[in-house]
């Protein structure tokens, strides 16, 4: 099942002379997202800052769906794609709250970083654990 | 808070925190302009209707409790309602920001906005629609009770030249929303950078300060838009202190058109000293009292 994971708007200041969001913005929210969805699986703030651990975004594929306008409000629901030992991918859905429209679809695929040596690090067994049990399919509506 | 909607989630950004390691007030305001809009739209106000009709819904006063910081990393929730509608057509939003991780709250915000015509400024009355979900929506929402009133000397509004002169600028158009205005997130930006010209006539400048482990974060604001800021203007900043306890002391700002001479935006700020390490309250310095003292007298006379 998706979670939500991020609810706010597009401001002014993230549109472009196109008269819509800057793509850099929908990034931006997915990445707000992304903390909340891995806190959803274990990987809280205090994990983060006490294990020294973390998903690094690796690759992303992300679909723009519709244009949103300065004022409009967003809402991300997430999930998890896929696990392996040292990686997670994530999926991302974003609607436009007014419209319940799907506006963007993205697939982040992350590896588990230690953040002293910066690499590579196997993934918990509990987060794992934690992570199955939040598996979707990409297809979830 | 099961009366409460939420209207905000996401997370904080290490680029939202300043240099006491913590997000900078301006971002709790953002996030909560944001609640409000979700808010408005639950009463029927979504952006496209008014969009469509060139109205926005203005903020024209907040109070707003900063109880616990957040850091680069937490991840945040936001609850808002309905406290009321007043008589003047104003209505009253509660909402509360929660650490999502630990529960516990980080701010609250009592909201009065008004929805207004985005070009002239003019009040404009509820549609029938959005008054009567405001109506089913209104509750005293008794677990998050509105808080006492600051208790604080009235800042002056008079002679105003004889304050400290901490801002001078202009506003530029990145700064606006939609109909040109600047929301309440950059007029707290100012207010924020307007501390550090109080705290350097109280003494203390940033190197003094680290040399101390001493940081300031605000307690409490108590803030009145008087009129919309846009872009284009040309505006000033007027500071001057009304009190200091033995922790907590209070300051004010106006934020003022230079041209006219009006007021825009006034605050009062309760705020403490902090220890950088302990991260604990502490006393403020007697030789930045002395200091303190002084002002106090000057800008109340």
């Amino acid at each position: 099942m998706l979670i939500e994971t991020f609810l706010g708007r597009v401001t002014a200041q993230e549109c472009d002379h196109l008269g819509h969001m800057n793509v850099q913005f929908y990034v931006s929210k997915v990445s707000d997202a992304a903390w909340n969805v891995m806190s959803s699986i274990g990987i809280t703030p205090t994990y983060i800052r006490e294990r020294r651990r973390a998903p690094a975004a690796v690759g992303q594929e992300i679909a723009y769906l519709k244009e949103l306008k300065a004022g409009d409000l967003v809402r991300i629901e997430s999930g998890v794609l896929a696990i392996e030992a040292k990686k997670i991918t994530f999926l991302h859905r974003m609607r436009n709250v007014e419209t319940d429209e799907v506006v963007m679809t993205s697939k982040v695929m992350t590896v588990n970083m230690d953040l002293d040596t910066r690499r590579s690090a196997l993934i918990d067994e509990d987060i794992l654990e934690r992570a199955r049990a939040r598996l979707v399919s990409e297809l979830t509506s | 808070m099961s009366a409460l909607l939420v209207t905000r989630r996401g997370s904080i950004n290490a680029w939202e925190c300043d240099q006491w390691g913590h997000m900078n007030v301006q971002f709790y305001l953002a996030k909560a302009s944001d609640a409000q809009a979700a808010l408005a739209a639950s009463l029927g106000l979504g952006p496209s209707r008014l969009r469509q009709a060139g109205q926005g819904v203005l903020t024209v006063a907040d109070r707003i409790l900063f109880k616990r910081e957040l850091r680069a990393g937490d991840t945040f929730c936001v609850h808002s309602g309905v406290r009321g509608i007043a008589a003047d057509g104003t209505l009253d939003f509660a909402s509360r920001m929660t650490n999502t991780e630990s529960g516990v709250e980080a701010a609250s915000f009592e909201t009065r906005a008004r929805l207004v015509d985005l070009t002239s400024g003019q009040a404009l009355g509820w549609p029938d629609d959005a008054l009567a979900r405001a109506r089913e929506l209104t509750d005293e929402h008794v677990d998050v009770p509105p808080p006492k009133p600051m208790a604080h000397a009235q800042p002056p509004v008079r002679d105003l030249d004889r304050l400290i002169l901490s801002y001078r600028g202009s506003i530029e158009s990145w700064e606006c929303e939609e109909g040109g205005i600047v929301p309440p997130r950059f007029h707290i930006a100012r207010f924020a950078d307007c501390a550090n010209h109080l705290f350097r006539e109280l003494g203390l400048n940033k190197a003094s300060m680290r040399a101390n482990n001493l940081g300031s974060a605000a307690l409490d604001y108590e803030i009145d838009y008087h009129r919309p800021m846009r872009v284009g203007q040309v505006v000033e900043t007027r500071s001057g202190m009304l009190d200091a306890g033995e922790k907590v002391f209070h300051f004010f700002h106006h934020l003022i058109d230079s041209s006219s001479g009006e007021l825009i935006t006034s605050i009062v700020v309760a705020a403490l000293f902090f220890d950088l390490v302990a991260r604990k309250s502490v006393a403020m310095p007697e030789p930045v009292r002395a200091r303190a003292e002084r002002l106090i007298a000057t800008s109340l006379s």
